[in-house]
């Protein structure tokens, strides 16, 4: 069971490593990437996946001292975005084709939840 | 043959009323595999045995009975089905068969108009990030499969919260949870009475990937919370609230009920129950039995209408 989390493709890692650039939202170095995955990953590894994304063009860097710290790069396309916003809208069937992770709680339904999850439920913060 | 229809639509009546606590009761991936092709047979099952009972007077049709070569006069005497009753089930299998064209034809659109707003968009590994500040993510059905997230979601995460979220979409897209919905929605769609079943099985799917997110993860509490958190995300958000407002009063169309996928993570995990599974499964086998019997006796009689004229005086 331990070794679900490590036995991940690359394609996953490469995913792991450009969420935690997109949700850093800030230049991140090699070591800030290692940390933000949480993981046992080797620094090696996690420096060869940002090198191999900022040439395919999926992330910038900039000199950060020795180093370098890298950005994700994000598609600006605001039309896709108008259209995915369409789809979400939608009700019936556009809804229905994707799965969604979740959906508004009435405030009621949440404090009932957060009861049930107890005192220490309080969201992590980065 | 009268007896093994109403048998076989008492059945499909059953299923329709037991399936969604069945779905409930047993773990998710479980749940699925067994409930959705037992939906869609049931629905298939009940459109059969309607279309043998209309098609009793139908063939009596000189028109349609000269093509099948029995004689519609001896077929009329033979059939147990009162004509009212054969009328009522063509009737009620054109509408189903109406609605299942509508729904793929809408499901169809849909799933070429989300295939079409991401195929251009940069994805790594399958994840797209979406610049958008509205906290969203969700999961487009393969095998164009992607992972749509909004960088606003993945801010607001933290880094144990964003590998939940990623092991959950992942969990959809490695077992293909789009299809196995749309599979449980035309059975829906052909047969009315499944819909709470439907309703339940998208639920399932999304507990399937809640459990997969906890395996990952090892700790569902934090699965739990990670989707209380999304949750109020997303109510909070002021372009969301009037949407949430509308899905949380309507049937659950997608994305299942977050207030039961919690309890659920908070409670143990699901245990195999083999036996239970093996209890289920043969009730299920027999109760499409009626279905063959009714094939069985519809096929015995028109070929007894089509008996050959010089038998029928011995």
């Amino acid at each position: 069971m331990a070794s679900r989390g490590q036995t991940r493709g690359r394609g996953d890692l490469e995913q792991q490593v450009y969420a935690a650039l997109a949700a850093g939202g800030g230049p991140m170095t090699t070591a800030d990437v290692r940390d933000a995955l949480g993981s046992e990953l080797a620094y090696t590894t996690v420096m060869t996946v940002l090198a191999r994304m900022q040439t395919k063009g999926l992330a910038t860097r900039i000199r950060a001292g020795r180093s370098y710290a890298y950005s994700a790069v994000v598609d600006a396309a605001e039309v896709t975005a108008h259209q995915i916003h369409r789809l979400l809208d939608a009700r019936g069937d556009r809804a229905a084709v994707l799965t969604r992770f979740a959906r508004g709680l009435s405030p009621e339904e949440s404090q009932l939840l957060l009861d049930l999850l107890g005192p220490d439920a309080e969201p992590e913060q980065t | 043959m009268t007896s093994a229809a109403v048998v076989g639509i008492v059945v499909i009546f059953l299923y329709a009323l037991a399936a969604p606590a069945l779905c409930r009761a047993l773990a998710p991936a479980v749940a699925t595999r067994i409930l959705v092709p037992a939906s869609v047979f049931a629905a298939a099952s009940g459109a059969f045995i309607l279309a043998v009972l209309a098609f009793t007077w139908i063939g009596q049709f000189p028109l349609i009975a000269a093509r099948g070569a029995w004689s519609p006069t001896r077929l009329r005497s033979d059939s147990p089905i009162p004509a009212g009753l054969a009328v009522v089930s063509g009737v009620l299998v054109a509408l189903a068969a109406i609605s299942v064209v509508w729904t793929v034809t809408r499901r169809v659109h849909a799933l070429l108009e989300v295939y079409r707003a991401c195929r251009d968009l940069t994805a790594v590994g399958g994840l797209i990030v979406l610049n958008d500040a509205r906290p969203d993510a969700f999961t487009t059905p393969q095998p164009a499969g992607r992972v749509v997230v909004t960088s606003g979601l993945l801010r607001a995460l933290g880094d144990r919260e964003r590998r939940v979220l990623l092991a959950h979409e992942a969990s959809h897209l490695a077992h293909r949870h789009a299809w196995w919905n749309l599979a449980a929605d035309l059975a829906a769609a052909l047969n009315p009475l499944l819909r709470p079943t439907a309703r339940a099985l998208a639920t399932a799917a999304e507990r399937w990937a809640d459990e997969d997110a906890a395996q990952t993860v090892c700790d569902r509490r934090l699965v739990a919370a990670t989707l209380v958190r999304v949750a109020q995300l997303q109510t909070r958000f002021p372009a969301t609230a009037r949407r949430t407002a509308i899905t949380v009063a309507g049937p659950a169309a997608t994305g299942g009920d977050v207030a039961v996928r919690v309890r659920a993570l908070l409670a143990p995990p699901p245990r195999r129950r083999p036996v239970v599974v093996a209890a289920i499964v043969t009730a299920l086998l027999i109760g499409s039995l009626p279905a063959a019997a009714v094939q069985h006796t519809g096929e015995a009689l028109f070929e007894h209408a089509a008996q050959p004229a010089v038998s029928r005086h011995t």
